[in-house]
């Protein structure tokens, strides 16, 4: 199928495409609002959701320079204000260097856009370029379940592919990389994966024939996916006939879906279009 | 990419420190040297990331980023409007200026908010009100009162006067009814009431925004100007005219600290008048780059439109513009203008339909190519249309930037759900309310036996829906067994729902949506529409939930039963901002003129319906707000008088009918009928102009 020339690349996207075809499909090529729950409890979710935010939005304040009294002050009481102050404790945003907050990075692969949005890019006085990832969901996963995630292996990507433009035109060598998942209910700790050329590679080819694969594909090409468990985590369940309450949160996959979203936003604004 | 003409490619490949201000009118091909601009720069090495786009909205933005991204590149470009960016560094500096703003509650975070939260705040202040007689006198909706009040806040940010002073303009203007100077004090007085409780609860409606932006961020030394002039070092500015006073003088002050800019200015246009644009105002950008261009040429229409567009802006402003170089000779307008007389209006969209058929089917015209468009599209008009052409397997979208989301049949199933799920807010559907909710929820029910069930298992007065079982059997049967079956399901859930604690209203339409209505066998099932209604419905009532609940908590009302009924005062989901993405390529365009010409995309055929109504000219009534008298323009304390208003309607007129025909390649179909769609007789200003340039010709009148 050809698919729209528009169409971005995310590890969102890459990440339904190898999770369920369908749910790629409809979410992704027909951009379908299907709004049922997504997981329960729901409001409990929602404030989880809000607050990453609202941390994600703190992070960046911190790095433009606004003074962390206010900063703290905003944070408030509660689950915000323990994530904010084991965030200044870790000292992770106070090591020296370049740094580059809430930035979004693109590059093309198989002829469409990939992009990554980044909550920290750091370059070290030594020329080592850290990713830093804030988590704010309930569950700190495994090891090996991160390391199979697109998040994991898109991020070092395209920082190789893209880095330049924050490099003075110079290239990002996949050995500098350093890939960082900072955990805000688990503080001390932080998941960090090294990167490499061979690394960087593999991760390219795959990414590289996923794409390709997809192009491939007829619209009859988007099976659902054989693991149904994670339909009780998806919105489209009712139309693929594959259930009808969202599950409740106690597996371990859907701590993605906690996080606040990730989905590269082109923050198109829009003023109001309307008669008064 | 189409091949640029000379003049394109030097405004494309100006020196790194250029400041070109381009102006043309529509059809010039402004747009594409911009677009050309932008990937000059990307190709000399200059960052995405420090190249500010700015448009008026998102519609004009949409070709600049994906020019980009369509390329093969590691850069992608985001666009702003004034609005955008403002509250973009609002929300990020919120902690250095929140206490000196004025706001009461600086440890709090912002709350911004939309249109609909901020009529919902007016109503608020407003309302208790009409029971001391405050606007009596005006005889509009209350939720066209509130927006005109809303309006006049926007329009103080945007020319840039204090809020304090929207009666002092207003009043001197309409000195002839006594009645008014009341009207404009309550005016003042809400507007004064609304942005104290604003500053009370750290809430930020679009003015507030926007003069929090520029008072206390834009300004010299301050962290948040220091990181724009830093962050953005080249910027194209789109459709300028488009943009309110206030932008034009920010972009003064930034002008100089841009290595490079290129500023496009559309002439005779403004568009956006009525919300605040402000062509003269644009102009004085002009004085303050190094070169100011003019694109003549069109690239859009042929010599028969341009004579046509020239003759019809020159009988439009009844000889104010310049005389046409040449007047269309008949056998020119017999070519570009088709059109068939009509008495009665379904014969003329007959009339309509049967000529896009042959267009389409016989001639091979792509639907993308046509667009219908009318002053004013009314939801009958718009589904007379979209039946028509469909009926003709022609494929048709539809744009209308304020469509009523309440008023779509997925809407009012999904309200009347949730007021059977909370009999205790107060609301009870009516027996009819009920039969159409059956129909749209329940799967393949038509009238007869929606009305048959709704007849036999609900009851008015107390609101409760009964078993089926607990029918007749021959009323079950005429019902049928499987509409019988899938109705309990729905019953059921409600009956579940009801025995336990009360959701929010948006969890309970999601659950609902989720588990019943879009499941297999009922009205939502595959049904991409609904689904799109409902994700639109539930996300107004989150944002009303997040910006309103906790004020809510003090109230005896509950969230749901609050926007219940701000629903039916028409005060929230009467205005949903579509996207514009939704228009297809390969469809027919239903449009509103004014949101075609906003959207500045030129099309092979357009069809313009209702040529004799008043609506292409006269200002829409606004009691409570000007948008003549509270621009920059208008004297202080000047009086509007009759002939103001007749010269704002022709050139209102001229900027609406001649913008449209500069977006026109080869034919404009007029869609002409004695009586219009309500059976009134038409003979508007429009027709007459087009009478007038017929008759220059031989032969020819409408």
């Amino acid at each position: 199928m050809t698919l729209p020339s528009d169409l971005i690349f995310s590890q969102t996207s890459l990440q339904d495409l190898v999770d369920c075809r369908r749910r790629f499909q409809l979410r992704h090529l027909e951009q379908l609002a299907w709004p049922a729950i997504e997981s329960e409890p729901v409001l409990e979710n929602e404030k989880r959701m809000r607050a990453g935010s609202q941390f994600h939005k703190l992070a960046h304040q911190y790095v433009l320079g606004l003074p962390v009294d206010r900063l703290t002050a905003l944070a408030g009481e509660g689950q915000l204000a323990d994530w904010w102050l084991a965030f200044l404790q870790s000292g992770l945003v106070d090591q020296p260097g370049q740094k580059y907050p809430e930035r979004l990075l693109s590059c093309t692969i198989a002829g469409h856009r990939l992009v990554a949005k980044y909550d920290l890019l750091l370059k070290s006085d030594g020329d080592k370029w850290v990713i830093y990832d804030w988590k704010t969901g309930r569950y700190t996963p495994k090891r090996e379940t991160l390391e199979r995630r697109m998040q994991t292996i898109i991020y070092p990507l395209v920082l190789v592919e893209a880095g330049h433009v924050l490099n003075e035109g110079n290239a990002v060598l996949p050995s500098q990389i350093e890939m960082n998942y900072w955990y805000a209910e688990d503080p001390g700790t932080t998941i960090s994966f090294p990167y490499s050329d061979e690394q960087y590679t593999r991760d390219r080819a795959y990414i590289e024939n996923t794409i390709e694969e997809l192009k491939l594909l007829r619209e009859e090409d988007f099976p659902l996916t054989t693991e149904k468990r994670r339909c009780e985590y998806c919105v489209y369940r009712s139309l693929c006939g594959r259930g009808e309450a969202a599950g409740t949160g106690d597996y371990e996959e859907i701590a993605e879906l906690l996080e606040p979203s990730e989905e590269v936003e082109i923050d198109f604004e829009q003023l109001a279009e309307v008669e008064f | 990419m189409t091949e640029l003409s000379s003049g394109q490619l030097d405004i494309a490949e100006a020196s790194l420190d250029s400041k070109v201000f381009l102006q043309g009118v529509a059809g010039t091909g402004k747009t594409a040297a911009g677009i050309a601009r932008l990937q000059y720069l990307l190709d000399q090495g200059v960052q995405a990331e420090n190249i500010l786009v700015l448009v008026p909205q998102r519609a004009l933005g949409l070709p600049y980023a994906q020019a980009v991204q369509e390329q093969s590149g590691t850069q992608m470009i985001d666009f702003l409007t004034i609005g955008g960016l403002a509250r973009r560094m609002v929300d990020l500096y919120w902690p250095l200026i929140a206490e000196e703003a004025g706001f009461a509650q600086p440890n709090e975070p912002p709350i911004f908010l939309t249109l609909e939260t901020a009529q919902y705040y007016m109503a608020r202040i407003v309302e208790p009100k009409f029971e001391h007689g405050v606007f009596e006198s005006v005889s509009i909706p209350s939720y066209r009162l509130y927006s005109q009040v809303i309006d006049n806040l926007d329009k103080a940010a945007g020319v840039g006067f204090p809020h304090t002073e929207i009666a002092a303009r207003l009043r001197p203007a309409d000195l002839e009814d006594p009645g008014k100077a009341r009207v404009f004090y309550d005016v003042q007085s809400c507007a004064n009431e609304f942005r104290e409780y604003c500053l009370a609860h750290n809430l930020l409606d679009f003015s507030l925004q926007l003069e929090v932006f520029l008072e206390h961020l834009w300004s010299p030394g301050t962290l948040c100007q220091e990181y724009l002039i830093r962050q953005y070092t080249h910027t194209i500015v789109d459709n300028l005219e488009e943009k309110v006073p206030v932008a034009h003088d920010m972009l003064l002050e930034w002008l100089p600290s841009f290595s490079s800019a290129l500023l496009i200015y559309d002439q005779e246009a403004g568009n956006r008048r009525f919300l605040g644009a402000d062509p003269d105002s644009a102009l004085r950008l002009s004085e303050s780059c190094h070169e100011d261009i003019e694109f003549t040429e069109s690239f859009v229409m042929g010599s028969e439109l341009t004579s046509f567009s020239e003759s019809l802006r020159y009988i439009v402003l009844q000889g104010e513009a310049h005389p046409p170089k040449k007047w269309p000779a008949m056998h020119e307008l017999e070519t570009i203008l088709p059109y068939q007389h009509h008495v009665y209006f379904p014969a003329m969209l007959d009339w309509v339909v049967n000529e896009i058929r042959m267009l389409v089917h016989d001639q091979g015209v792509s639907p993308g190519e046509i667009a219908v468009l009318a002053p004013y599209l009314s939801d009958s008009l718009r589904y007379s249309l979209v039946e028509r052409l469909n009926n003709q397997e022609i494929s048709v979208s539809t744009h209308r930037p304020s469509r009523s989301l309440s008023e779509e049949p997925v809407i009012e199933c999904l309200i009347n759900l949730a007021k059977l799920a909370h009999l205790g807010w107060g609301y009870k559907p009516t027996r009819q309310e009920i039969t159409f909710m059956l129909m749209q929820a329940v799967g393949e029910l038509d009238l007869v036996r929606a009305q048959l069930l709704a007849e036999h298992v609900y009851g008015e007065r107390d609101g409760a829906l009964e078993a089926f079982e607990s029918i007749s059997a021959e009323i079950q049967e005429r019902v049928t067994y499987q509409v019988g079956e899938r109705y309990e399901r729905l019953r059921n859930w409600l009956r579940d729902y009801m025995a336990t604690e009360e959701e929010e209203l948006d969890f309970f339409l999601s659950s609902l949506f989720g588990e019943v209505l879009s499941q297999p066998g009922f009205g939502f099932h595959e049904d991409y529409n609904a689904g799109q209604l409902t994700a639109n419905l539930i996300e107004s009532v989150q944002k009303f939930r997040w910006i309103a609940g906790d004020i809510l908590e003090e109230s005896e009302r509950t969230l749901g039963q609050e926007y219940i009924h701000m629903v039916e005062q028409g005060v929230i989901a009467a205005q949903y901002i579509g996207s514009w993405t939704t228009a297809q390529d390969e469809s027919v365009l239903i449009a509103p003129a004014y949101t075609f010409l906003m959207r500045n995309q030129p099309v092979d055929y357009q069809f313009w319906l209702n040529i004799g109504s008043t609506d292409w000219y006269q200002r829409l009534y606004q009691p409570l707000t000007h948008p003549e008298v509270l621009s920059r323009r208008w004297p202080e304390g000047r009086k509007w008088t009759m002939e103001d208003e007749e010269q704002y309607a022709r050139e209102s007129m001229a900027r609406l009918t001649v913008g449209l025909v500069r977006r026109c390649r080869k034919a404009i179909y007029l869609g002409l009928s004695e009586l219009n769609e309500a059976g009134y007789e038409m003979t508007g200003d429009l027709q007459k102009a087009l009478n007038s340039i017929l008759k220059r010709a031989p032969r020819g009148t409408l």
